[in-house]
């Protein structure tokens, strides 16, 4: 008897594996999640309280240790988690190593539990994307299926790390897939939610702040969102530069030197926690306090320059982890400095500084990560607050284009490049203008002909305008083609339409992509093009000479005519 | 092209499911055990440290409970109260907002934010906290802690001035509170504060009623018959309080004051022309005095035109008492008038003042 597996239809075995996979990572990243906080608690206890011995050894210890088994043991789990995952994505068909999996749950564990500043949601991701790969090869699925069963993991892995599905399907979209219109939505999002639902029956339903309620109490208020948004952006793109120049710079290092690095970022890191403990670790519970008012203005702009400081060593020195859970906390920080000075100085009533410490927090992410879309919503998921949406685009929007201005490359591009490869980015497909048929269609002209006309008729008609192909119009909205061979075939008194097949032909709008103009000249000559409000108004027509003009291929003529 | 799966993928997958599900199930169960375990152990030495009066060591403490299971509201709370002890406000008032957010009802979150927001001067927000904690739960002697959180609103509206509101807070008071000595004691003088001498009247007598010997209740409901204008029974109280604490200097001066003001009263029912016109005269004399003393006080001239006037009617012989006591009635109304203007009034319950107040018009 056969196996329901082999009866079902490779997109039906994709949505189920969707569901196995989600439900696998979430599996998995509970107890990711669980060992990090066991090696937290029995290194260093609780981060409260100043000064502490064990804040200085551990997190050289961890580093060494983690840094050993990326190094030494599991070499596939070195490197940025959404990196491994969008080269398995655009260039080993979806394969990502198991060894990858192992590798960054044994060394993200314990470098970030033992109080190395960094996060746990990247190597969430690429555990994610581990976990999907080895499903969709012992399912045997089909080499384009394997391509995005990788990103489907990533969607899983990043949502069960933050406890917010559409956060995991917005990132894998705008960042590791970098398109909006992927076929694979269903199954990301079956993922992504499946791991949740997993996280949250294991580890309870809270979000990942108690996030206190939100308003906006002026709307000069914007105007410090504003600022804010420029302060994450300069921020954003001063860290990205920095993370670029120390790896460059540390790599220059003899070798022997850069195998203590690790060891010199975790005593950093050590030194930093004794006065700012919350620096260690991903430092969720900080933010949680920062959102809740407990710090003062000073040291909430101390705690996220120092976090950043601390995160740019540890990752610039290759401690294994991940950047999400620093960016947000060096943005709550900020943001909530910049809160509370508002909320003292600006002249006009302003909201408390949890809203600036939950803004500021998806600006620095949108600055750093270039993905705009995802930090939205991933502020609106975490606070459930409509009235956040719009002081969240405008500073995040800001912040974006600011960080995008000053530093064009990217963060995961630089790392990517720094690493060797060359992936695409959302960000800079995004910065690339496309073509739409209206970059290459011509006007009609009067060299519209109608099926009555006489081929001889025609034939004059093409003689004067030098023009290779014409749309016969067949009546309401509805066209074909004329060639000149077909005309120079025909007799000269013969109508048209006794002379030509006369089927009607596709029609195009003015801004659809260029490539779905390509797909029809392929069968076509030429192809009208028409109003959206009305398919009875002809606008022009596109043909190949049209496009390859629009692509530089050809020169452009100087005047128009209905042929290329 | 695809390798097919081997036969059995899926159901080992769902087996291999299975187990990691029972051992992600295990690991919780372990985990939240050792959280538990770890908070409860500091929240239990921050209240060792509580209670040694080492509040920034338990506060330590309770943030390290906290860590582990920041949802617990009883580390919250406790770390809150620590703060509050601490002085630190701020911080307190951030947790204890918190606290709010998760259980609106609570009576000690809300009686905690009452009073951090009276020391900041918030009072309306300090109310509107109290009334909370009044109308909230209490895990513990919800009755007694429900009338001690009205008591501190009602301090806090007296304080405030706003004596209508205090009102109506003690009246609900009356009515819900349980019989007590000491509860009507307390009650009769905040009535009294309030402006309601009777409801105070009553409080003191339901006092009485407990304990007929007890000396402060009777010295309440003396009060609270002066402020009534009932002078023969402020006096009556007032020998029974001296009754039950007898050389009580406090209760001798004021019946001393009450005898003087009910010899002296020129508002007293059916008192005779002779009376009236000795009454008139004696006041006229301590009018003077308070007037030429007052001016001594503030260093100006003591002899004045009226003080002259005043003297001169004191020296005349009344050939119609009726006529010469209304004389000397209008004169202790010029000089009172005077020595307002001079010195300001002397306090309310002050002999002097309450016969003026109470002279015929």
């Amino acid at each position: 008897m056969r196996e329901p597996w082999s009866r079902m239809s490779e997109t039906q075995r994709f949505l189920l594996l969707s569901i196995l996979i989600g439900v696998f990572t979430g599996l998995l990243i509970v107890c990711f999640h669980i060992a990090i906080d066991f090696v937290t608690w029995h290194a260093l206890g609780s981060l409260s309280g100043r000064f502490d011995w064990r804040r200085l050894i551990w997190p050289v210890l961890g580093a060494a240790a983690a840094t050993m088994i990326v190094g030494r043991i599991f070499l596939a789990a070195k490197g940025s988690g959404v990196n491994q995952t969008k080269a398995a994505f655009y260039v080993s068909d979806g394969y990502v190593s198991p060894g990858a999996m192992v590798g960054k749950f044994a060394a993200c564990s314990i470098s970030i539990g033992s109080g190395n500043s960094l996060g746990p949601e990247d190597p969430a991701l690429h555990m994610g994307a581990g976990v999907a790969s080895l499903l969709g090869r012992l399912f045997g699925l089909e080499r384009k299926s394997m391509r995005l069963v990788a990103p489907v993991g990533a969607a899983a892995g990043i949502g069960a790390a933050f406890n917010t599905p559409i956060t995991g399907v917005l990132f894998v979209m705008e960042e590791v897939i970098a398109s909006w219109t992927a076929s694979v939505l269903g199954s990301i999002l079956l993922a992504a939610v499946s791991a949740v639902v997993v996280v949250r029956w294991f580890l309870g339903g809270e979000p990942l702040f108690r996030v206190p309620p939100f308003q906006l109490r002026h709307p000069s208020e914007l105007l410090v969102y504003a600022a804010l948004g420029v302060a994450g952006g300069v921020l954003a793109a001063v860290f990205i530069k920095g993370v670029a120049w120390a790896r460059a710079r540390l790599e220059r290092l003899p070798r022997r030197a850069q195998g203590y690095l690790p060891l010199a970022a975790g005593f950093l890191v050590g030194v930093a926690g004794q006065w700012m403990p919350e620096v260690m670790g991903a430092g969720y519970d900080a933010i949680d306090s920062a959102l809740h008012e407990r710090f003062p203005a000073g040291l909430l702009l101390g705690l996220g320059l120092m976090k950043m400081a601390v995160t740019l060593i540890a990752f610039s020195s290759g401690v294994p982890g991940g950047m999400f859970a620093p960016t947000l906390f060096t943005g709550a920080m900020i943001g909530g400095g910049l809160g509370t000075l508002a909320s003292r100085y600006w002249p006009f009533p302003s909201g408390s500084a949890e809203a600036y410490v939950l803004v500021g927090m998806g600006t620095f992410f949108a600055g750093v990560f270039r993905a705009p879309m995802t930090a939205i919503f991933m502020v609106f998921e975490v606070s459930a607050s409509y009235v956040i949406i719009l002081p969240m685009m405008v500073a995040g929007t800001i912040s974006y284009f600011v960080s995008r201005q000053l530093q064009p490359v990217p963060f995961f591009s630089m790392l990517a490049r720094h690493e060797g490869l060359d992936l695409p980015s959302a960000d800079e497909y995004r910065a690339v203008e496309s073509l739409r048929v209206e970059d290459a269609m011509q006007p009609p002209g009067e060299a519209v002909l109608e099926p009555e006309t006489a081929v001889g008729g025609a034939r004059e008609l093409a003689a004067r305008s030098g023009a290779k192909v014409w749309l016969v119009k067949l009546g309401e909205a509805q066209w074909s083609s004329a060639t000149l061979e077909q005309l120079n075939d025909g007799e000269p008194d013969a109508p048209l339409k006794g002379v030509l097949p006369l089927a009607p032909h596709p029609r195009l709008y003015p801004d659809l992509p260029l490539d779905a103009a390509l797909r029809f000249l392929a069968v076509y000559p030429v192809i009208p093009v028409v109003s959206r409000s009305d398919p009875g108004i002809l606008l022009g027509a596109i043909t190949l000479d049209g496009v390859h003009q629009a692509y530089g291929i050809l020169p452009k003529p100087p005047g128009s005519g209905q042929s290329g | 092209m695809a390798t097919p799966p081997r036969r059995g993928t899926l159901t080992y997958t769902l087996l291999a499911l299975a187990a990691l599900f029972v051992a992600t199930a295990l690991l919780t169960r372990a985990y939240r055990a050792e959280r538990q375990q770890r908070a409860e152990m500091h929240f239990r030495s921050g209240q060792w440290l509580a209670g040694e009066g080492k509040n920034p060591e338990a506060a330590a403490e309770y943030r390290s409970a906290l860590s582990y299971m920041h949802r617990d509201p009883r580390y919250r709370l406790a770390l809150a109260l620590a703060l509050y002890r601490m002085r630190n406000w701020a911080e307190a008032q951030a947790h204890l907002l918190e606290l709010r957010n998760a259980d609106p009802a609570s009576g000690l979150t809300n009686l905690m934010l009452a009073r951090l927001a009276a020391a900041g001067g918030r009072t309306e927000e300090a109310a509107q906290f109290y009334r909370s904690a009044i109308h909230g739960l209490w895990t513990e002697k919800p009755r007694e802690n429900r009338i001690a959180a009205r008591f501190e609103l009602i301090d806090l509206l007296l304080k405030t001035k706003k004596r209508k509101q205090a009102l109506a807070q003690l009246l609900e008071l009356a009515a819900e509170a349980p019989a007590g000595a000491a509860l009507q004691r307390r009650m009769g003088g905040l009535f009294l504060q309030a402006g309601s001498p009777r409801d105070a009247a009553d409080a003191y007598r339901d006092a009485i009623g407990i304990d007929r010997r007890d000396a402060e209740a009777w010295r309440g409901l003396a009060e609270a018959e002066f402020a009534i204008g009932d002078y023969r029974a402020a006096r009556r109280s007032l020998q029974q309080a001296l009754e039950s604490n007898p050389g009580s200097p406090d209760v001798e001066r004021r019946l001393q004051q009450v005898e003087e003001i009910i010899q002296l009263d020129l508002g007293a029912p059916h008192i005779s022309s002779a009376a009236r016109y000795r009454r008139s005269r004696a006041l006229l004399r301590r009018a003077l005095a308070s007037l030429e003393a007052c001016l001594a006080e503030s260093g100006r001239p003591a002899g004045t035109p009226l003080g002259a006037e005043a003297e001169a009617l004191l020296q005349g012989r009344a050939k119609n008492r009726d006529q010469a006591a209304a004389e000397n009635i209008a004169m202790i109304q010029l000089l009172w008038t005077a020595r307002r203007d001079a010195c300001g009034l002397p306090p309310a319950g002050d002999p002097l003042a309450v016969l003026v107040a109470r002279l015929p018009q």
